[in-house]
């Protein structure tokens, strides 16, 4: 990484920062409409609540979309090899997909490719970022994202509810930032 | 040719204790009347496969480059997460495996274990 340890935490912090955003407006919108259930109704479902729900939750997509689209931004300039460079860039996509998803909610005739764009480019940016990290020896960042990507595919494999393939997509999305976010602060 | 450092050593011997206690596991849980009986069983060979296949590669004249260890190491932790969360497994022992799983691959990512592997090995 071509940066002094202060960027490395600058730009670890604003991923954590984006991973704490987003599961706070998780976690309060879901509290505020009590008709929301976990692992059964989707999470765009809370953007178009009755009560103020919604609110938390598009606002909370757009300010977790826009903190990850820095961090892929910032991740970009500092990360020497390519690979991890194509990671970081297509977190940019990622989050301004998902900052896109908060200001168009599910009764909007775009929600849906934006849905669609946005777990195609985090899949991508997982990807690239996986190989990257084992090709220059991150195995601890590398492995934890194999586990959380196995985590995923069996999930979609073999759960029946769409719900509960989504947030436990969104988790392990989550969770992979997060020791992202670590593994800049740390190296 | 090095001695095996202490870290080394207790990471083999956690991997071989999980191989042990999953086959075990199969065997104290083993449900043929279960309508999941061919996961059940075969996930838990797997798992036992990947924790021996880590035990192995830790002993002298181990044949698996370090990142392949690791990688085996992960996966086997994956495997056990996926195992726990689709209930193919006793949830509590799932836990302990997990921890062991865990426990395994991060000291296999240790670089001292790194540099027996490509050093001192054989």
């Amino acid at each position: 990484m071509k940066c002094c340890k202060a960027s490395g935490t600058v730009l670890g912090g604003i991923g954590l920062i984006a991973v704490l955003a987003f599961t706070l407006a998780w976690l309060f919108a879901s509290l505020i409409d009590t008709s929301w259930v976990f692992g059964t109704d989707m999470l765009s479902d809370l953007g178009v609540s009755d009560t103020d729900a919604k609110y938390f939750f598009n606002y909370g997509c757009v300010i977790a979309g826009l903190l990850i689209l820095v961090f892929g931004a910032y991740g970009a300039t500092l990360n020497e090899s390519v690979g991890h460079q194509i990671a970081s860039i297509l977190l940019i996509f990622a989050g301004a997909m998902l900052a896109c998803l908060g200001l168009f909610p599910q009764n909007s005739d775009y929600h849906t490719p934006i849905a669609y764009a946005l777990v195609v480019f985090a899949a991508c940016s997982a990807i690239s970022m996986t190989a990257s990290d084992w090709k220059v020896g991150h195995l601890v960042p590398g492995g934890i994202a194999v586990v959380l990507i196995a985590i995923v595919l069996w999930t979609a494999a073999f759960e029946p509810v769409d719900g509960m393939i989504e947030a436990i997509a969104v988790i392990c999305g989550l969770a992979w930032l997060a020791v992202q976010g670590c593994k800049f602060i740390l190296e | 040719m090095g001695e095996r450092p202490g870290k080394v050593i207790i990471t083999s011997a956690l991997a071989i204790i999980g191989g042990i206690l999953t086959i075990a596991s199969m065997a104290i849980y083993f449900d043929p009347g279960s309508e999941k009986v061919l996961a059940e069983i075969g996930l838990a060979l797997l798992i036992a496969v990947l924790f021996f296949a880590v035990g192995g590669t830790l002993y002298r004249n181990g044949q698996s480059s370090w990142k392949s260890t690791v990688f085996l190491s992960f996966m086997n932790v994956a495997v056990i997460a996926c195992d726990i969360l689709y209930k193919t497994m006793d949830q509590y022992f799932g836990a302990i495996l997990f921890l062991i799983a865990l426990f395994v691959a991060l000291l296999a990512a240790c670089p001292s274990t790194a540099k027996w592997i490509v050093t001192d090995r054989a």
